[in-house]
């Protein structure tokens, strides 16, 4: 292949390293007004009264909107339905409300600094209501209700199993539990949410077009169409650039709404740019679970049964249903064969912010239970943690594998394709694994604590339903290709136009791709779940093919030619047996328009070298990944220091490695901020501890280590390139291998590390605790 | 405080003399945005860690949204716009970033080019960790930061070939490198 699998820089960066980015805090459309919220202090509270007078009478606020508007307002939609759950949604500005920094007032005037001073001047007299705010609180039989017309705070309470993992547990002679406290983490894309809206009154029917910081336009016109009662044929929605996403950004959320409803009624452009502490209490947060696992295993580490009872935090609302609870259950077993397995997951509703997926998305929890399982089996019988994973990861030769569990559209759940042992074995060679044990030990009688940990795990990628991608042959010869997605930074401006080059044979300068408006293309999901590269990648590739075929039909007729000797090269199509017969893209795109008007069209093609196209995948294609790291702990102090950190992936065919690579790189770095360092505080009573990035701690360039990273290509045999998503895969199984590796380093004090993040504080504790501490001193 | 008294100030961006009527309280990075019409400067935290705002004032880094738009009167500022020559041809920092991939979503980079800008006139031979340490006020979210330090690297090994990255000067010259790729 000339251009797939090529490491190519980036088309889209001199803009963005010039300053010339254009985010929506950058848009300047003349007479627009900026919005700012009143958020709620409180976790619960009912509303008795609220006095806006004293804001609106501030020069140069223009509206100021309450609860009093909200009574006309619908709840958000349900998203995500599922038979086991209880539904409960945001209400734009309720009378009631349910977790700290929930909107109760909107200011909308003349700048952002008058909006704030505005927002000072309303006063609220708040009933509060009992709230709860943590998973072992809110599961009590007395524990207050998050939400008073509920019958308890359970939101759903559902069961994966497969075989008999009851019994089978029974006759496992080797059983081993771990539990585990996974805590809350932001998405935190360093630019923050923000939308402009801007309604046309002078349209046929009033128009508007939305600007906004999204990963799903095509979601978001569909919401808004909704909520403000219009048709999706009268509403644009245009993500610009978009500052970085990890799932904050595809949820579609009150203030989505309110922003555009606002400008409706104000009749001039309204904005809102989300500020850093509206951001950590208000935009969704993940992984929040308790687990309490057992690992049932022979005497020769063989998987017999593993069971998890789960606790899932979802916060206030379910934004996006439970799919996480979801996802964790199902990916348990991960890249490893468990014959009987059975998961109880109840997911509890919390006066606290809403849980939606961040990359990775449920998987990370679903890695750190059975490595970690594997971990405590392998000390018990004496095996190298390498060796028992080896003997249960699924083979080579087993794909397509059925776990035997539901996948999340409700099929049965099937790896497509995958080759565990060599991302293993890759993974062992790249991080000298065998030196870094040789290393420990001597390490040790030098009083010097480093541990290896080891993790496997897969991603199941390209979930549908579909998406959809325009290719057409400009008159200049060049390709345009207009995609349903949106981006935040993944380089789909390049690796889509390496697509299309490929099959036209032309430069990839010569290839345009636009994204992230709903003008473009009529339907589309969204740009979450590691979907873009399968899904679209496919899409512009069959659309191209499609065109390709008509520019050699036109061709054929044109240069009078049989078609089976025609040759698309170097922007031109030849005739292979004379190639001075030979006719260029941009003539060829000319008569695909016709002659001109009252002439018959000469082609027995439909006129255009333009087609459209969507790719909807039968199943997920499944990644896997092999994640070894070394870290050192200073046995006084218990700080954590990564010595070395290796990531072998199998993200299928590569369109473009260097992307790939970033991909991979700035997943792992997530991984490490969740595993060691970044954590949402609440108190009991929900208020929340971590409002800022003073409390909430964001790995620097220091923290985050030199990263080893390998490739291996399996492709994937449900799309015609072989492709699987990269997006997420870096994320998952740091958690896991970090928690490894420290407790591997302590193992002299013999205990066990059940919390993420992994902070010295706990480990200073957990080390008093343990008699080999006190002997040591 | 709900009218304020306007106050004038003037100050030089990236070699170009401004003036404007701004109330006290507002900030530089909201100065340079909203009133100069400069939106290469992002805001990211408004509370001074996460770096995205950082721009050179009077030689020095600095967070724009901690500098109020009345302190930086008479100051000379360096934003991301004025890294690149007025022809477009791009600074060895802007092209090591692009050559190594330094970026991703771009939101926090005009920071980080400008933080590391001043890094390497102090450290014009850094090592790895020397880098890391001098970009350690900026959060990036995207690239899990090596290839920023490969590039920062590679923009090091460039400019000690070919110029000084002058944050004084008020008219950045191009820098021919001999690395030039097409826009």
């Amino acid at each position: 292949m000339k251009y797939i699998g090529k490491a190519m820089k980036r088309k889209i960066d001199p803009r963005l390293i010039k300053g010339n980015g254009r985010y929506i805090a950058d848009l300047n459309i003349p007479g627009t007004l900026s919005a700012a919220f009143l958020r709620s202090p409180h976790a619960h509270a009912r509303i008795r009264e609220i006095d806006l007078e004293q804001a609106r009478k501030l020069p140069g606020v223009v509206a100021v909107f309450g609860p009093e508007d909200g009574q006309e307002f619908d709840s958000l939609p349900v998203l995500f339905p599922h038979p086991k759950l209880v539904p409960v949604t945001q209400k734009p500005l309720d009378t009631v409300v349910h977790h700290v920094g929930e909107p109760v007032a909107m200011v909308i005037a003349k700048n952002r600094y008058i909006a704030e001073d505005a927002i000072e001047l309303i006063n609220v007299d708040y009933e509060p209501l009992p709230a709860v705010a943590h998973l072992d609180h809110a599961i009590q039989s007395d524990a207050p209700l998050a939400h008073q017309h509920l019958k308890s705070n359970v939101a759903a309470h559902f069961q994966q199993s497969v075989g008999d993992a009851e019994a089978a547990m029974k006759e496992a002679p080797v059983v081993v539990h771990h539990r585990f406290k996974i805590g809350r983490v932001s998405c935190l894309p360093i630019e923050t949410r923000g939308l402009l809206a801007k309604w046309d009154f002078n349209a046929p029917e009033p128009f508007l077009e939305v600007y906004a910081a999204t990963q799903s336009q095509h979601e978001m016109r569909s919401i808004l169409a909704k909520l403000l009662k219009v048709s999706e044929n009268n509403i644009r929605v245009i993500a610009p650039d978009v500052g970085g996403a990890f799932g904050a950004k595809a949820i579609f959320y009150v203030e989505d709404f309110l922003i555009t409803w606002a400008a409706r009624k104000v009749k001039a452009p309204v904005r809102w740019i989300e500020d850093r502490l509206e951001h950590m209490m208000s935009c969704i947060h993940e992984r929040e679970q308790y687990h309490e696992a057992s690992l049932g295993v022979t005497n020769d580490g063989k998987i017999l049964a593993v069971m998890d009872t789960m606790l899932a935090n979802n916060g206030a609302y379910v934004p996006w249903g439970i799919i996480v609870p979801i996802m964790t259950s199902t990916l348990i077993p991960g890249p490893y064969k468990v014959p009987n397995y059975f998961c109880d997951a109840k997911v509890i509703y919390t006066n606290t912010v809403p849980m939606a997926p961040f990359r990775g998305a449920g998987r990370p929890q679903a890695a750190l239970i059975l490595n970690r399982l594997l971990d405590q089996a392998a000390e018990k019988l004496g095996m190298d943690p390498l060796e028992i994973r080896r003997r249960n990861l699924i083979k080579e030769d087993e794909f397509p594998y059925r776990t035997g569990l539901l996948s999340r559209d409700g099929k049965p759940q099937v790896y497509d394709s995958g080759n565990y042992g060599k991302v293993l074995n890759e993974a062992v060679e790249i991080s000298g694994y065998s030196e870094w044990r040789k290393r420990q030990i001597e390490y040790r009688k030098q009083g010097r604590y480093i541990g290896i940990g080891v993790a496997s795990a897969i991603e199941n990628t390209g979930f549908g339903s579909f998406e959809g991608a325009t290719v057409r042959v400009e008159t200049t010869g060049e390709i345009t290709v207009l995609t349903s997605a949106a981006t935040q930074g993944q380089g789909h401006e390049t690796t889509f136009a390496q697509v299309a080059a490929e099959v036209f044979d032309v430069p990839v300068e010569k290839v345009t791709v636009r994204e992230g408006d709903t003008g473009l293309i009529t339907y589309g999901t969204g740009t979450f779940a590691s979907r873009m590269g399968v899904i679209v990648g496919t899409a512009v590739y069959k659309a191209s093919l499609t065109v390709k075929e008509k520019a050699l039909k036109i061709a054929a007729a044109k240069l009078n030619t049989a078609i089976d000797v025609l040759e698309m090269k170097d922007g031109h199509v030849y005739s292979v047996e004379q190639p001075s017969i030979k006719i260029s893209l941009g003539d060829l795109a000319h008569e695909a328009k016709g002659l001109f008007p009252g002439t018959t069209f000469p082609y027995s093609v439909e006129p255009g070298l333009e087609v459209t196209d969507y790719f909807a995948p039968e199943a997920a294609s499944v990644t896997g990944m092999t994640d070894i790291a070394v870290v050192e702990i200073d046995p006084k102090s218990c700080a954590i220091q990564i010595l070395d950190y290796t990531s072998v992936h199998d993200n299928g065919k590569l369109l473009n490695p260097l992307v790939v690579k970033g991909q991979v790189q700035g997943g792992i770095s997530n991984g490490i901020g969740n595993a060691l360092y970044e954590e949402i505080v609440y108190d009991r009573q929900g208020q929340l501890l971590t409002s800022t990035l003073m409390d909430y701690l964001v790995p620097s360039a220091c923290e985050v280590p030199e990263m080893k990273i390998g490739h291996v290509e399996t492709p994937s045999p449900l799309n015609p390139l072989g492709m699987k998503g990269a997006g997420e895969s870096g994320t998952i199984p740091v958690p896991a291998v970090i928690q490894s590796a420290v407790e591997d380093a302590l193992r002299k004090w013999n205990i066990k590390v059940e919390n993420i993040p992994v902070k010295p504080a706990q480990l200073r504790d957990l080390m008093k605790q343990s008699k080999e501490f006190a002997v040591s001193g | 405080m709900t009218q304020s008294n306007l106050k004038n100030i003037a100050l030089t961006v990236n070699g170009k003399e401004y003036t404007a009527s701004v109330e006290p309280r507002m900030l530089l990075s909201d100065v340079l945005r909203d009133e100069l019409g400069l939106t290469g400067t992002h805001v990211g935290c408004e509370h001074g860690i996460c770096g995205a705002c950082t721009v050179i004032m009077d030689g020095r880094p600095v967070r724009s949204c901690l500098v109020y738009g009345v302190q930086a009167d008479q100051a000379k500022v360096q934003t991301v716009e004025g890294l690149a020559d007025p022809d477009g041809g791009l600074h060895p920092l802007q092209e090591a970033f692009w050559e190594k991939h330094g970026l991703q979503c771009g939101f926090c980079t005009p920071g980080m080019l400008m933080s590391a800008c001043h890094f390497l006139e102090q450290n014009p031979n850094p090592n790895r960790e020397e880098i890391r340490e001098g970009i350690s006020g900026n959060l990036c979210r995207c690239t899990g930061y090596q290839n920023i330090v490969d590039a920062v690297e590679l923009a090091a090994e460039l400019l000690s070939k070919n110029k000084k990255c002058d944050d004084e000067s008020s008219d950045l010259q191009v820098v021919q490198t001999g690395r030039k790729v097409n826009v």
